[in-house]
């Protein structure tokens, strides 16, 4: 679907409390009417701009419903990138994060290289009761293979930033995906190969 | 002659893209337009009309044919009718066709820059797409009553016009879905009703269902537009959410159907084109529809703001504090069902080799607590399905919708035993014989499953999901064990979660009719049973998030009456609610209370009783069976829709 390239699917993951709706809120409202700010939130679509290029975004926050996996699990397969957030003044939810990114693993049957994936510590506006040092988080994301961020969402620090980073992978995976003829002559060289070593394991 | 050359233009990309690459219709394409360079060159000549007629007409029949796949509705009237074509074109290409009809017999517009006559739709250049408005109540109220009300209560009634407001949108969302989605969809026939049904659901239910709380809740504001008490309200409506459950667990199914019909051409054309109209802000219809789902989770935060933003003196305080009690019960239902009916999906996609392979434990599993692709030690691919009863190993079939074939004999969850290797070697015996590094590859990925004396399998993962593996099996036989010692006198299998929310919903029922006696709240207590130390391990890992079975951790409230159930003796209570799933189907003259309330809960499911039954029996299975499955045959309307 030719149609449906420029259109991109984010989902914001993480532990309670994390602010994972609060960063989404910021993306889409700079700012907040009044001193008020809005709990909820669901799909959104927005506009970004990434190379000069505009793409649709639909970001679906799932803010809520960490407890409740039946009724997340089986969803998350329809996410294609994932913002996995903690919160840098939690180690909680920092140490819950390999857990997600291996939910999110298995559900989609993917690995980084390929699975638009990126780690971000937010509540960076609370030096003083931060729990994660930053250099930790980065070598985890590291061994993972996947990159990691650090945003405020009540300061507006890189928020933008990091949705940005994600539709980035988004945008190269999908450009990846553009020549499957070719991958597909590979693969049925592959198993014929695999036929043949496996044939001549057998009579040996 | 005049009123066929802008037939002519029009039709031109359309015959271009039937033949792109065959030489003759580059030849009749030369031909064509010499002739009717002739033909309007000279002023009409009847006999060239009539050769060109013929021409049209032939091309006419090839292009129909041509596009007959595309869509349905243009294949009404002559191929002459430009008015019939522009309907067919997209609103850019209708501009641009009708500029072409303007410029006359211009030869030079036949060599236009448009390719292809109908290609996929794609829409209106990108433009910021409408971000629904966020309303505060400030700006609903007389500036005279925000001036003498203190900052804090202004925060009160902002967070109970957040709930409305959310309430409100998601009435007209869900509206606009059966209007601008379901209606026109069944109109042009893009989907069969049992289709429809079964991507829909009883969203009809739900727009009541949210309906009512809108008008609840715009009823309690007092003259001045100020909310006092709303906990009463919200209270008594929450167990109406209920219908959640079916809704949810529809949509495991729903999902695949619209996964599957998007596929079509003129269903993504469809669905691509609402999604590009300014009415749907650029959502998709899936997540519109999956919109109520997500909703549903966010009422906990949204009344834990409200109980935030109160003063301990008020009412609602407390009151709330029960409202949020009850949604978590109903959560969990919502969340157990929809399990289930997705364990459900997966047991009736199985394929069995061997007719032994078919055992109790897999017809008395719940839920599926993990699957994923696997690799065995000679790196072929596998697909694991651990249950809560049973672990499979099966091979993907792609038939019509995915299948696993079960090829080899299944573990029982509570023989089953796992442990990690660390390293492995990889590759077959040629591979190391000759392999020119002197250890071969080693991986750490794999790990063996095995019960009883049997060899099991040996197998390997994707890297970092072996954790998961190993612990969810783990995890699973715990789970399986401690109930088995908690009930010795059921039938194997009692999932764990079937005590958890027995008791919350058990709870529930309290809530709503007090006359009802609760199998779940004995008062009993037997010193000898054993008690706390087979749940504790359990409830004390919030963090392993594998499955809704041991996810669930209870609230304080929860997890008392938890303690107090499990306190008591359940050999003592054979109706008790730690009956099997395959007792409760054999007797199902004395449902517990939860189950009828359960089932009251599907009898409301209008859509799928009102929808014809001979539609549901046609289309899918699962439909029915889902129905059926969940509720006993004492139910008049179910029974009549399995006896169509």
């Amino acid at each position: 679907m030719t149609t449906n390239s420029s259109k991109y699917n984010i989902t914001v993951i993480g532990a309670p409390g994390v602010g994972k709706s609060a960063i989404t809120l910021r993306l889409l409202y700079q700012e907040f009417v009044d001193d008020y700010e809005p709990t909820k939130l669901d799909s959104y679509q927005t506009m970004m701009d990434y190379q000069g290029q505009d793409v649709d975004v639909q970001i679906t926050d799932t803010a809520g419903q960490e407890d409740y996996a039946s009724v997340r699990d089986t969803f998350l397969r329809s996410g294609e990138g994932f913002l996995c957030v903690f919160s840098l003044t939690d180690s909680d939810s920092y140490s819950h994060i390999e857990e997600l990114y291996n939910q999110v693993k298995l559900a989609k049957s993917m690995e980084p290289p390929q699975l638009p994936f990126l780690i971000v510590g937010n509540k960076s506006d609370l030096e003083s009761s931060r729990q994660t040092k930053t250099e930790d988080a980065q070598r985890f994301a590291e061994s993972l293979g996947v990159k990691y961020m650090e945003t405020s969402a009540k300061n507006n620090e890189n928020v933008t930033e990091a949705f940005q980073f994600l539709i980035g992978m988004l945008v190269e995976s999908r450009s990846a995906e553009t020549a499957p003829i070719e991958s597909n002559t590979g693969k049925k060289k592959k198993k014929k190969n695999g036929g043949i070593k496996r044939f001549l394991c057998g009579l040996a | 002659m005049m009123a066929l050359t802008p037939n002519y233009f029009s039709l031109r990309p359309l015959r271009r893209k039937s033949s792109n690459s065959s030489l003759r219709s580059v030849n009749s394409v030369s031909s064509i337009s010499s002739i009717s360079s002739i033909a309007s060159l000279s002023g009409g000549l009847n006999s060239l009309r009539n050769k060109l007629k013929g021409k049209m007409k032939r091309k006419r029949k090839m292009c129909d044919e041509e596009c007959s796949g595309k869509s349905k509705r243009k294949r009404h009237g002559s191929f002459g009718n430009i008015t019939n074509l522009s309907s067919v074109v997209t609103p850019g290409r209708v501009k641009s066709a009708s500029g072409t009809l303007t410029r006359t017999n211009s030869l030079r517009m036949i060599r236009s820059p448009t390719t292809e006559f109908i290609k996929p739709y794609s829409g209106p250049a990108l433009t910021p797409s409408k971000v629904r408005e966020h309303m505060v109540w400030q700006k609903t109220v007389d500036p005279f009553v925000l001036e003498h009300m203190p900052p804090a209560l202004v925060r009160r009634q902002e967070a109970i016009y957040e709930l409305l407001q959310g309430e409100k949108e998601l009435v007209e969302d869900l509206t606009l879905v059966l209007k601008v989605f379901h209606g026109p969809m069944k109109q042009l026939g893009l989907v069969s009703e049992g289709e429809l049904s079964l991507i829909f659901g009883n969203i009809e239910e739900l727009v009541s269902v949210h309906q009512s709380l809108v008008d609840k809740l715009i009823a309690l504001q007092n003259q001045i537009g100020v909310y006092d008490s709303v906990a009463e309200t919200v209270t008594e409506w929450i167990p109406t959410l209920h219908c959640y459950s079916a809704y949810c667990s529809n949509q495991i199914y729903a999902k695949e159907v619209f996964d599957q019909i998007s596929q079509k051409s003129d269903v993504a054309d469809f669905l691509e084109r609402c999604r590009a109209s300014s009415f749907s802000r650029k959502l998709d219809l899936w997540s519109f529809l999956d919109t109520p789902r997500r909703r549903l989770p966010k009422y906990v935060l949204l009344i834990k703001n409200i109980v935030r933003m109160t003063l301990p003196t008020h009412a609602d305080k407390m009151g709330l504090q029960r409202a949020i009690e009850g949604l978590h019960t109903v959560l969990s239902a919502v969340d157990k069902a929809t399990g289930r009916a997705k364990c459900d999906k997966y047991k009736s996609r199985l394929v069995f080799l061997q007719d032994k392979h078919d055992t109790t434990d897999i017809q008395s599993a719940t839920s599926l607590l993990c699957d994923g692709p696997l690799k065995n030690k000679n790196g072929t691919k596998v697909h694991g399905l651990l249950f809560d009863t049973v672990f499979l190993l099966t091979r993907q079939l792609q038939k019509e919708k995915i299948h696993y074939q079960v090829y080899r004999t299944p573990i029982s969850v509570s023989d089953i035993e796992v442990e990690d290797l660390p390293e492995v070697r990889v590759g077959g015996s040629f591979k190391r014989t000759f392999s020119t590094t002197s250890s071969g590859d080693v991986s750490k990925n794999f790990f063996r499953v095995w019960e009883g004396d049997s060899q099991g399998y040996t197998l390997s993962v994707q890297s970092g999901t072996k954790k998961q593996w190993i612990d969810s099996i783990l995890n699973a036989k715990k789970a399986l064990s401690a109930n088995k010692m908690l009930s010795p006198r059921s039938l194997p299998a009692v999932p764990r979660l079937e005590i958890n929310s027995t008791v919350g919903a058990g709870n529930d029922v309290t809530a709503q009719n007090d006359d009802v006696v609760v199998p779940a709240t004995p008062t009993v207590s037997r010193p000898t049973s054993p008690p706390l130390e087979f749940i504790t391990p359990q409830a004390k890992q919030p963090k392993s998030r594998t499955s809704s079975l041991v996810d669930y951790t209870p609230t304080e409230e929860g997890g008392k009456k938890l303690r107090e159930a499990l306190n008591v003796d359940p050999c003592g209570t054979p109706n008790g609610p730690l009956r099997t799933p395959v007792s409760r189907m054999s007797d199902p003259g004395t449902p517990t209370s939860n189950q009828e309330n359960c089932l009251n809960t599907i009898n409301q499911m209008t859509p799928f009783s009102a929808t014809s039954p001979k539609l549901m029996l046609r289309t899918d299975e699962h439909v029915l069976r889902l129905v059926m499955d969940e509720a006993p045959a004492s139910s008049p309307t179910l029974t009549k829709t399995s006896t169509v």
